[in-house]
């Protein structure tokens, strides 16, 4: 599929009843727009849906949401129980109070790759806590047939770290959206998008892609782009989770500091848990519960470290090393 | 103004409290805050809210630890104080016993 494809030019004037399924973050997805996603194995009944907004219910569920215009980024829940995100100028969401359908709308010509950004991740985290999950902000590689992820806000440099594991041989299990499942005395991790959103220059260094890579959105806002891995370079089977590295703020780690993996202290591995949950939109005192008692779970059977280093990406190598040692 | 150590303590009906080791964390699920209590604050929580007066917490813990007993008096009115004032507990009827 071509780079340049939008999703206007796939969807017909009148659109089809053809759908088409997915397996992402191990549930099944069905879509009425065709992902660049492998297709999921047999038949099944659907977690998700995505589909297309018919126009006029679209404005008639938000006609009394006030949109701020100094946002790029308006998130609104409304009082039935849907939540309502939307991106200025290229597409917005409706999410179902149950999770199980997610609604969209296209504002402008936007490309495939950047409705499946958005869509098949912080729109998805959405759909996945009304579910009842609570995924983690986390890039996530395999190393040794575990799970081993890397946990923080946005811009911390985990995607880069990710990248730099890849290159080594450590597949990629999941980029941003990190969706746990307790099983016995274990965590099992699922594969998310076989995709980095990366730095131009990180995806050179570490993923020998010189391509351009795609535009995360329409508006230059975003100075990472979206590279598409390879089967070898991406797993695509849930994994047990092994350990999650902690990493600390840019900001808070200087040029010359030494890298550093420790322990946690257990109160401080919760609320490290508690801080990177990819969705902080949904609240409410239901949430919030389960999302405490899934992060005091979690840090039981799951070692929590601690990971700090300077970000010099040259240097990652070396972080890689501290951490593969770590693991050992 | 302190609370009279006749007092008791109960835990707000927002509050969720986890143990993590000797230590804890609090979810106020009002305010959506969270709270996390050391070892020593997280014994203070647990004697307070035990169902006793404060003055009975104050005399559980002056046999615990090592300490002046004006110091953990004052310790434990100001402890008891930011409790209320973040609205962890609600303060209950004071005892009638002496």
């Amino acid at each position: 599929m071509s780079l340049t494809n939008t999703i206007v030019e796939q969807e017909q004037p009148r659109l089809t009843e053809q759908t088409y399924d997915y397996i992402l973050y191990g549930l099944r997805l069905r879509s009425r727009v065709k992902l660049t996603l492998a297709g999921a194995p047999g038949e099944g009944i659907a977690d998700i849906e995505l589909s297309p907004a018919e126009p006029h219910w679209m404005e008639a569920k938000i006609s009394a949401v006030e949109l701020d215009d100094s946002d790029w980024i308006n998130i609104h829940a409304l009082p039935c129980g849907w939540s309502y995100v939307r991106y200025d100028g290229m597409f917005d969401f409706l999410i179902s109070p149950s999770g199980g359908c997610i609604i969209y709308r296209l504002l402008a010509e936007v490309s495939l790759e950047s409705f499946q950004t958005y869509a098949l991740g912080r729109i998805f985290s959405f759909a996945l806590v009304q579910k009842g999950y609570e995924p983690l902000h986390a890039a996530t590689v395999v190393v040794n047939q575990r799970a081993v992820a890397f946990l923080g806000a946005s811009t911390f440099g985990k995607s880069s770290l990710a990248a730099c594991f890849v290159t080594a041989g450590y597949p990629l299990l999941t980029d941003d959206v990190l969706r746990l499942e307790e099983q016995g005395d274990r965590y099992i991790a699922f594969p998310g998008p076989p995709r980095l959103k990366l730095l131009p220059r990180v995806a050179r260094l570490y993923l020998e892609d010189v391509s351009a890579g795609t535009p995360i959105n329409n508006k230059s806002r975003h100075p990472k782009r979206v590279f598409s891995l390879t089967a070898s370079q991406s797993c695509a089977t849930p994994t047990p989770l092994g350990a999650i590295y902690a990493v600390t703020a840019p900001r808070k780690v200087y040029r010359r500091q030494r890298i550093g993996v420790g322990s946690l202290p257990p109160v401080e591995a919760l609320v490290k848990v508690l801080s990177f949950t990819h969705n902080h939109e949904l609240t409410g005192k239901e949430r919030l519960a389960r999302q405490f008692d899934a992060a005091r779970r979690l840090i039981d059977k799951v070692p929590v470290r601690s990971l700090s280093y300077p970000r010099i990406l040259e240097s990652l190598p070396e972080v890689r090393a501290a951490i593969l040692a770590d693991l050992e | 103004m302190p609370i009279p150590f006749s007092s008791r303590l109960a835990v707000s009906t927002d509050v969720m409290i986890r143990q993590v080791g000797d230590e804890a964390v609090l979810l106020d699920l009002k305010t959506e805050r969270y709270l996390g209590l050391d070892d020593v604050s997280n014994r203070i929580w647990h004697v307070l809210t035990a169902g006793g007066t404060v003055q009975a917490a104050y005399d559980t813990l002056l046999g615990e630890f090592d300490v002046d007993p004006g110091r953990l008096r004052s310790d434990l009115e100001e402890f008891v104080q930011q409790l209320l004032q973040f609205g962890l507990v609600e303060q209950g009827a004071e005892s009638k016993q002496a």
